[in-house]
């Protein structure tokens, strides 16, 4: 069965949290296809050049946020489709119920442990990678 | 002729001899009947004369001795006779000059002494003709005539008679009533101040004839008159606010006594415009002053005594309505002030929740890099390092983790509101036991609830929070070998009284204030962040209660607090 890579887009302004990021993916690296926005205004320009299977958005970030960003993409009849996955260090409950109505996939919590945040970024993408319905 | 025609005609004569004796018979009678009444008609004419002659006399003598105005003119209302009293009310002499009536008529009642005069020629009288005149020394009187027109022996017109009364002290007083209903009407029901002040300044000014009434009010906190409605065709004027005690006005305010000045430029503090006589009367409910009329008019010497009774009359009307306005107004000031006030601590509650959760989030991310950054340096140079250094790494690790408890406290302690609007009763004792089971506890310390916790009205997670604390609190300072916490409650009819008792380190007595303040842990400990004591009085403040402790150094401690039912 022929897979084609997992399309990620990873909104987030941070340059360590990219570095995190990649680095927590680096030996599996070869099985997706990721590319980076540092903020929603970017995401957006990147979502028009390809459509993303997933994206992974952090909520804090300047110019259009995660929250906006989030709201203009479930808007859009063409984009609300793609599964989006919070990625931040904020557990405050009006951001999380506030997502959730907008709909979304997940809403991961940065763990402070380096290790912990790596498994847990791991465990997300192999869920995701397993999810047929994206190749159709 | 016939034997038979003679008797017939015989008898016809005879009948009609009758008859005509019969008419002769009663022609006589008839006569004298004529004559007997033309004795008797001469007779009452002859009384009729000397009556009328007699009436004559007396009328005469009523025409001079009546106590009201008695005039009479021609038709032309030019004043043929006039008794005494007349002359004096008029201040006219006949002999001296010549008066017409429509001379007298006030100008504004021209149109209803026009109407009067025709009823009086056409129905020969009219009465109760209510209208102003004006007499020679140009005062202006109220009066009420009723009068006739006067005959000629062909039934002809020649003059007209009036008797005329001084109603102007009457209608005076009627005027005052109706000003005093009028304007108890007008502010019926009202409630705004300055609306029933604009009512009284108006109908003050209106009865006054003037174009100047000032209202003030007393503001008795601050001490000073403040002007609240004004009826003034002079829109220059800038109304100021006066001082009690100072200036005219502000020592009406003091003295509660009404005040006529005839000529304000003789006044020390007199006003430099061009109103030279001042009313001023305060408003007085319930023997306390609350304001003062200021009524005012340019010409010297204008007002009387009679308008300080009026106005005195008017104030001590609305003394009361004016009172209850104030005082509503009073109200609504508070009012609004508490719910801007309650408006304002909701938005900086808010803020302040926000702001907590902002800062904290803030503060966790440049956390979580340099933990990664540290882990990756660990990781990437792991066989540089010495035995040192990788202990320096494990503090790094554990520093960081204590600043992310830390920063959680301090979150927790922030989302904690005094809400109550989603309180829900909950069994206290289904919660502690929940507590009990996940609660991290590596030494064993044996948690026993030894009465029965009751249902209580609140918010689950507060009263979580409030247990957990003292509880971990309890377990986590606990360095015996057979350690235990039990928990207990007493019912005091309105609240619990509940107890968290231990067996551990104990805590100093000076410490007892301490330990309740934020940041503050008495023992350096890696998983103390020093905010739990903070949270739990923070909730126990928010239900109304109180905590305290009794402890020992070395023996235990035990945490008291109450909830009311």
């Amino acid at each position: 069965m022929h897979k084609e890579k997992l399309k990620i887009l990873l909104v987030e302004d941070d340059r360590i949290e990219i570095l995190k990021f990649k680095r927590s993916v680096s030996n599996i690296i070869n099985d997706y296809d990721l590319s980076l926005s540092n903020n929603g205004k970017e995401a957006f320009i990147e979502i028009d050049k390809e459509i993303p299977d997933l994206i992974i958005l952090d909520l804090n970030m300047p110019d259009t946020n995660g929250i906006e960003f989030l709201t203009i993409l479930k808007n859009d009849e063409e984009l609300k489709h793609i599964p989006v996955i919070i990625l931040t260090t904020s557990n405050n409950d009006k951001d999380i119920s506030e997502c959730y109505r907008l709909g979304i996939a997940g809403y991961v919590l940065k763990p402070l442990k380096y290790d912990d945040y790596e498994s847990k970024i791991k465990a997300v993408l192999r869920y995701w990678s397993l999810n047929e319905f994206l190749n159709l | 002729m016939s034997k038979e025609k003679e008797n017939i005609l015989n008898r016809a004569l005879t009948r009609q001899k009758q008859a005509r004796l019969q008419a002769e018979r009663i022609l006589e009678d008839k006569s004298l009947e004529l004559y007997k009444t033309s004795v008797e008609l001469k007779k009452v004419n002859d009384q009729l004369e000397s009556l009328l002659g007699e009436k004559n006399s007396q009328l005469e003598g009523v025409f001079e001795n009546i106590n009201d105005v008695y005039l009479i003119m021609d038709l032309k209302g030019n004043v043929i006779k006039m008794n005494d009293v007349a002359i004096s009310f008029f201040g006219y002499h006949l002999e001296q000059e010549v008066l017409n009536v429509l001379d007298l008529i006030y100008k504004e009642d021209f149109k209803y002494a026009m109407q009067s005069f025709n009823t009086l020629r056409d129905k020969g009288r009219f009465a109760d003709y209510n209208a102003r005149i004006v007499t020679k020394n140009q005062t202006i009187k109220w009066v009420n005539i009723n009068a006739s027109i006067i005959l000629d022996k062909k039934n002809n017109p020649i003059a007209a008679q009036g008797i005329i009364r001084d109603i102007t002290a009457q209608r005076e007083k009627q005027y005052v009533l109706d000003l005093i209903n009028d304007t108890a009407k007008s502010i019926l029901g009202k409630e705004d101040v300055t609306e029933i002040s604009l009512e009284i300044t108006n109908k003050i000014t209106n009865y006054l004839k003037t174009d100047n009434c000032i209202i003030y009010l007393l503001d008795t906190e601050k001490k000073f008159l403040e002007p609240v409605a004004a009826f003034t065709t002079k829109l220059e004027d800038t109304l100021e606010k006066i001082a009690i005690g100072r200036g005219t006005i502000g020592k009406i305010a003091s003295t509660g006594i009404s005040k006529i000045i005839s000529d304000t430029t003789l006044e020390q503090s007199g006003s430099k415009n061009n109103r030279h006589s001042e009313l001023l009367v305060p408003i007085i409910s319930d023997s306390q002053i609350i304001g003062v009329i200021d009524a005012s008019h340019s010409d010297r010497n204008y007002f009387k005594k009679e308008h300080i009774k009026t106005i005195e009359s008017i104030a001590n009307l609305v003394a009361m309505q004016l009172k209850s306005a104030l005082n509503l107004r009073e109200r609504k000031k508070v009012e609004k002030n508490n719910i801007d006030l309650l408006e304002k601590l909701a938005k900086s509650n808010e803020e302040l929740k926000e702001y907590a959760h902002i800062v904290s989030h803030d503060l966790k991310s440049p956390l979580r890099s340099v933990y990664a950054l540290t882990s990756w340096i660990k990781q990437d140079n792991l066989e540089h390092f010495d035995e040192n250094s990788l202990q320096n790494f494990a503090d790094i690790e554990v520093t960081l983790q204590k600043m992310e408890a830390l920063i959680s406290g301090v979150l927790k302690f922030s989302s904690f509101n005094s809400n109550r609007d989603e309180d829900e009763l909950i069994d206290l004792d289904d919660l502690v036991r929940e507590i009990i089971q996940i609660l991290y506890n590596p030494n064993k310390v044996k948690i026993s609830i030894d009465t029965k916790l009751p249902v209580l009205k609140g918010d689950k997670i507060k009263f979580q929070q409030l247990f957990q604390n003292l509880i971990a609190n309890a377990v986590k300072f606990n360095d015996k070998k057979d350690g235990f916490v039990s928990i207990q409650v007493e019912d005091l009819k309105s609240y619990y009284k509940f107890s968290i008792k231990d067996n551990g380190i104990g805590i100093e007595q000076r410490n007892f204030d301490k330990i309740f303040k934020i940041f503050q842990s008495l023992k350096k400990s890696e998983n103390s962040t020093g905010l739990g004591l903070s949270i739990v009085k923070k909730i126990i403040d928010i239900y109304k209660g109180e905590i305290w402790l009794a402890s020992e150094l070395g023996k235990g401690t035990t945490f008291y607090f109450t909830l009311k039912k």
